[in-house]
């Protein structure tokens, strides 16, 4: 081996690339830091766009700490911005699937383990995406499961330089019935990104895949979890990626076998909800949670997904979903009652699910 | 410094602390803990710190002082269950993706993962300067001054270090 080919493969192994959303630095805004009023629990991340020497200040929304942070950022310039854009337009309207017939059965429709009915708005807390365990009793060696790494079942990734948002939101949909085959989610916008687990059997009949580079969805992360004792959980990489999809089918029976997890994932260039959703930036560090309700309402305003039941005798039933903000204290939210930081009263913005 | 002045500093050697993280933690996910870790420590001091001395150095400082703190953590918790990120996973997927030849891709990969276990197995007074010049970026004489060590012996180390390694990888792809 000479000793150039020597030096080129000791530059690989010890200098690897890093990409620029590696190095964020996660800190919690502080007096000590910045000035200014840690007034919630937002954190903040900086990011430095390396090619362009742009700065840019990222704030996320309730990140699991253990979960690294993702975001597509950096090396995005106008042309980019430009292209990302052009790939959002060309999925818009692609996913939706007509809905047959609307015929009224005793189905249940669920978000995660919630019931939901028409008119109904279930907000993402805590309590529903922070809980990631789940024992198997029986052999006490716990059960491998899939979980949602966001622990209010959301994130989003800004990106104050093209004043784009990206996100990411849990959409563990379910529903129980009598004679239902199968049922089939499509989006009218971005996309589902599902990550099923490896060597395992899917319960995703069919699908029509999104039709562009997914470029938006790389913050979908997803654990799989094992707990082997009462005070040792174990978190692990999932192994797998996701794939995305304007519409799904899952077979009803296998529909709640643990084997995927659907998040809704897309993004919006706009500075307005841009600076709704991130108003602590002008806003002298203070995060409005009203206003931050009203950017994730703006976000989501084009979003529609529709879950169609397919029963055994060849009928339809659908619903619609919208998402919007809104506001909820701490303790309504689930957040950790033990947290040094935990303030039962403080208002905070999260997504809730509405049922149309 | 300034919030304005850390980013700045976060953009020029964020990269090269993290890699140097990565490698002394010898995992992806131990060394972005560290890396984040390392630079909360600086942004608690980011009054103190002065942007006319080298804050990378004593960011790397800061790092090696963190991992030693936590070795025994880590080592505890590998112990249990060895972590596989799922960046490292797409990452991975990514690489094969890629128009390379497939074969040469295996081939390169494994060459490079040989040697990042061999440098990890090298005594210590050889892999420091090694991550520090090659996965921190320091040049030679920062690397002595951060060492304490004349800058004679720096390259003597980095010299002996290199010669080790390209006799053991060699060693291991004759065997094969």
């Amino acid at each position: 081996m000479t000793n150039e080919k020597f030096e080129q493969i000791l530059r690989r192994a010890l200098a690897p690339d890093i990409d620029d959303h590696e190095i964020f630095v996660q800190y919690e805004l502080s007096d000590e830091t910045n000035g200014t009023v840690d007034n919630d629990t937002e954190r903040t991340y900086i990011i430095t766009n390396e090619k362009a020497r742009s700065n840019c200040m990222k704030i996320i929304a309730n990140i699991a700490a253990a979960a690294a942070c993702v975001a597509l950022v950096a090396g995005i310039g106008i042309g980019g911005k430009e292209l990302l854009q052009h790939r959002t337009q060309a999925v818009e309207g692609s996913g939706a699937s007509s809905v047959v017939s609307n015929v009224e059965k005793s189905t249940v429709w669920k978000l995660g383990e919630k019931e939901f009915a028409p008119g109904d708005s279930i907000p993402l807390t805590y309590d529903d995406y922070e809980k990631i365990i789940m024992l198997n009793e029986e052999n006490g060696q716990g059960t491998y499961i899939i979980t949602n790494s966001y622990p209010c079942g959301f994130e989003l990734t800004p990106d104050i330089k093209n004043y784009n948002v990206k996100y990411a939101i849990a959409a563990d949909f379910n529903c129980d019935g009598e004679g239902i085959e199968s049922v089939t989610y499509s989006i009218n916008k971005g996309a589902f990104a599902i990550i099923t687990v490896e060597e395992s059997d899917s319960p995703i009949k069919s699908g029509t895949l999104y039709d562009g580079e997914p470029h938006f969805t790389t913050d979908v992360k997803r654990h799989k979890t094992e707990k082997r004792d009462s005070a040792n959980v174990i978190i692990r990489g999932l192994g797998g990626v996701p794939e995305y999809y304007t519409e799904y089918t899952v077979d009803y029976d296998s529909q709640r076998n643990g084997n995927i997890c659907v998040d809704i994932c897309g993004e919006v260039f706009d500075e307005d909800i841009y600076y709704k959703i991130y108003n602590n930036l002008k806003n002298s560090g203070v995060n409005d949670p009203v206003i931050k309700a009203e950017g994730l309402s703006d976000l989501m305003k084009d979003v529609e997904i529709t879950c169609t039941v397919n029963y055994t005798d060849g009928t339809k039933e659908s619903k619609k979903l919208t998402l919007e903000g809104v506001t909820m204290t701490s303790k309504e939210l689930g957040r950790d009652s033990t947290d040094n930081n935990y303030d039962p009263d403080k208002v905070e913005a999260t997504f809730a699910y509405k049922f149309n | 410094m300034n919030n304005k002045e850390f980013e700045h500093f976060a953009a020029q050697s964020g990269k090269d602390i993290l890699r140097f993280c990565r490698m002394i933690s010898g995992s992806s996910d131990g060394g972005d803990e560290l890396y984040q870790d390392t630079m909360l420590t600086l942004l608690k001091k980011i009054k103190k710190l002065d942007t006319e001395q080298n804050v990378k150095s004593y960011a790397i400082s800061v790092s090696v002082l963190l991992w030693k703190n936590k070795k025994k953590k880590y080592s505890v918790r590998d112990r249990i269950a060895a972590t596989v990120s799922l960046e490292e996973y797409a990452e991975s997927g990514e690489q094969f993706a890629s128009h390379d030849d497939p074969e040469q891709i295996i081939m390169r990969k494994s060459e490079t993962e040989m040697l990042v276990e061999l440098t990890s197995k090298l005594p210590e007074k050889y892999r420091i300067p090694l991550y520090l010049y090659y996965s921190a970026n320091m040049k030679i004489e920062d690397i002595a001054k951060y060492l304490h060590i004349p800058l004679g012996t720096v390259k003597t180390r980095l010299r002996k270090a290199k010669a080790i390694l390209k006799e053991r990888l060699e060693a291991l792809e004759y065997d094969e």
